[in-house]
C-alpha cells in the first residue's frame, strides 16, 4: 500500500490546523486572568452584591431578596418608576441586625440596585439623597443624615435606612456602606 | 357528483342537510361555551358598595388637630354623628390602613398605629362584632405590620389583624387598568369598609392618600396601575366605595415617598380628617403636603367622575382641642 500523495490543499489544512491551535493556546499562556479578577467578574454576573453580615460588624442578616426590572416594583411601588427611567437593571435587598451592649439590637434596610451607567446610578444617588445630609468620613461619594445614607460605586448604588431612629445608627450606617464598597467591582 | 348536480335524490340531500346541521350546531354550540367561561372569568365577584345614607346634617368631612392622634379621631367622628352612624351592632367592619413599608411610625410612611387602634375602638364601641385591619403590603409583611406598631396596638384594640401571610385573594369584577386583578377577600366578609392612608408624597402620583390606598387591597399584577397611574387611582376610586375615609396627617412624608425613610422627610402636622366623601378627603389631605387639589390630575379625573368634590371649603375644621 502507497501512501497519497502530498498535495498543495494538504498544506493549506495543516496551516489552517496549527492556527486554530496557536489561537486557542496563546491567549491562555498570555493572558492568564487574576484569581481576585475572576471573583469580582463572577460577582458583577451574579448581579449587585450585599455583604456578608460578619464583614459588616452586623450580628446577623435576614436572607437577600433579588428583584429585576419587572419586579422592582413589588418591593419599592411607584419609586420603582424612576429607577427604571434612570436604567435600573437589578436589585438586592437585605435587612441587617446589630448588637449593641446593653441597648435594643439596631436594624437596618439594605438596598443594592445596579444601573445601565454610572450616570444613572449617580442620578439615582442624587435623587435619593437626604435633603440634609453630609459626606461620610473615610468613604467616596456616599452621604448621610443618620437616618438614610447613600452610596455609589461606579454603576452600582447603595440605600440604606436606620431602622431604629434614635439609636446610635451613624456607625452601623457607614460599617455597612465601608464593607459593600470593599466588595463592589 | 357535485353538490349541485340536479341529479342529487332527496336521500343525499337529506343526509347533507343533517350534516351541516350537526356542523352548525357543534360550532355555535362551542363558540357559546366558550364564551360563557371567558365572561366568567372576567366578571368575578362584585366588589360592594359599603357608604351608609347619612342620617342627619353632619358634615362631609370634619378634621381635628391636636397632639394626640386617637383623641383627633375621636372628635373627628364625633363631629360626623360618630361611629355610630356608620357601623351598627353585629356588623364585620374591615379597617385598611396603609402598612406597605417595613418602618417605624416615626418614618411616616405607614398609617399611625395609634390611629388604626383608636378606630378599632370606636368601631367596637358601635356594636361591631368583628373589626379586620388589613393591607398587602410592599416589604416583608409580618415586618412591616410588626416595625409600624399596627399589629400590637390594633391587636390589643380589639382588631383581627391579617397581613399577606394570612390573606386570602379573590377573583373580583374590576373594570380598566385594574381588570383581572384579584381583591383580598375581606372585601366581601366586610359589611362596612373604612379606609385609613397615612397622607405622603408619592414620586409617581405627587401623592398617595386614600384613593391610592386601594392599591393595597389587589393581588399579584398591581404593579402594572403605575402606567396611567392617575385614570388607574380614578377607576380604583370608582370601584371601592368606602363607608368612611380617614386620612391620617399625624406625621406627614414630604419626599421620597411612598417608602420614605429619613427623618428629615417627616413632618409632624397632628391632624385627622375623616369623612364620606373620598375626593374631598384626598383634597385635604393634598393641602396638608402642601399641595393644592389641582396638582393632583387624579383628583380631577375622580371629580369629572362625579365621586365627589376637591373643595376643601367643605371640610368643618375642628382646630386644636
Amino acid at each position: 500500500m502507497t501512501s497519497p500523495p502530498f498535495r498543495t490543499h494538504h498544506a493549506v489544512l495543516l496551516a489552517l490546523l496549527a492556527g486554530v491551535v496557536v489561537a486557542v493556546l496563546a491567549p491562555g499562556r498570555v493572558l492568564r486572568p487574576e484569581p481576585a479578577d475572576v471573583l469580582l467578574a463572577l460577582q458583577a454576573a451574579r448581579g449587585p452584591a450585599l455583604p456578608p453580615p460578619g464583614r459588616a460588624g452586623a450580628a446577623s442578616a435576614s436572607p437577600v431578596t433579588r428583584y429585576g426590572k419587572e419586579t422592582l416594583a413589588d418591593v419599592i411601588d411607584g419609586a420603582a418608576e424612576a429607577y427604571l427611567a434612570r436604567g435600573f437593571t437589578a436589585a438586592a435587598f437585605a435587612t441587617y441586625t446589630f448588637d449593641r451592649a446593653g441597648a435594643a439590637p439596631v436594624e437596618v434596610a439594605a438596598e443594592a440596585h445596579r444601573f445601565q451607567t454610572e450616570a444613572g446610578a449617580e442620578a439615582q444617588a442624587l435623587a435619593e439623597r437626604p435633603p440634609r445630609a453630609t459626606a461620610v468620613a473615610g468613604l467616596t461619594a456616599a452621604s448621610s443624615d443618620g437616618s438614610v445614607l447613600v452610596a455609589r460605586a461606579g454603576r452600582e448604588l447603595l440605600k440604606l435606612t436606620l431602622l431604629s431612629p434614635g439609636a446610635a445608627g451613624a456607625e452601623p450606617l457607614a460599617a455597612l456602606a465601608s464593607a459593600w464598597k470593599k466588595e463592589t467591582p | 357528483m357535485s353538490v349541485y348536480d340536479e341529479r342529487m335524490g332527496r336521500r343525499q340531500a337529506l343526509i347533507r342537510l343533517s350534516q351541516a346541521a350537526l356542523a352548525g350546531v357543534a360550532v355555535v354550540g362551542g363558540a357559546g361555551l366558550l364564551l360563557d367561561r371567558r365572561v366568567a372569568r372576567a366578571e368575578g365577584l362584585t366588589i360592594p358598595d359599603w357608604r351608609v345614607q347619612a342620617t342627619g346634617p353632619a358634615a362631609k368631612a370634619a378634621a381635628a388637630r391636636g397632639d394626640d392622634p386617637a383623641r383627633n379621631v375621636a372628635r373627628a367622628l364625633a363631629a360626623l354623628g360618630g361611629m355610630g352612624q356608620f357601623v351598627k351592632r353585629g356588623e364585620t367592619v374591615l379597617v385598611k390602613p396603609n402598612v406597605g413599608w417595613d418602618r417605624l411610625p416615626e418614618q411616616a410612611a405607614n398609617t399611625d398605629p395609634d390611629v388604626v387602634a383608636e378606630i378599632v375602638r370606636q368601631c367596637r364601641a358601635a356594636g361591631a362584632a368583628r373589626v379586620l385591619v388589613a393591607d398587602i403590603s410592599c416589604n416583608d409583611p409580618q415586618r412591616c405590620f410588626a416595625r409600624s406598631g399596627v399589629l400590637a396596638k390594633a391587636q390589643a384594640a380589639g382588631a383581627e389583624v391579617l397581613d399577606a401571610r394570612q390573606l386570602k385573594l379573590v377573583p373580583a369584577g374590576l373594570t380598566g387598568a385594574a381588570a383581572g386583578l384579584e381583591v383580598i377577600a375581606p372585601l366581601f366578609e366586610a359589611q362596612r369598609v373604612i379606609n385609613v392612608p397615612v397622607a405622603k408624597h408619592h414620586s409617581l402620583s405627587k401623592a398617595t392618600l386614600g384613593m391610592k390606598n386601594w392599591f393595597g387591597v389587589l393581588g399579584k399584577g398591581r404593579n402594572r396601575l403605575h402606567q396611567g397611574i392617575d385614570r388607574s387611582i380614578a377607576e380604583l376610586a370608582a370601584t371601592f366605595r368606602p363607608t368612611l375615609t380617614i386620612i391620617d396627617a399625624s406625621r406627614v412624608l414630604l419626599g421620597n415617598g411612598p417608602q420614605g425613610g429619613s427623618l428629615d422627610d417627616v413632618r409632624a402636622v397632628g391632624a385627622i380628617c375623616a369623612g364620606v366623601d373620598p375626593v374631598l378627603l384626598d383634597a385635604w389631605g393634598a393641602a396638608q403636603l402642601g399641595l393644592k387639589p389641582s396638582a393632583l390630575a387624579y383628583l380631577g379625573e375622580a371629580e369629572r367622575r362625579g365621586l365627589g368634590h376637591a373643595d376643601v371649603a367643605l371640610v368643618r375644621e375642628l382646630g386644636k382641642a
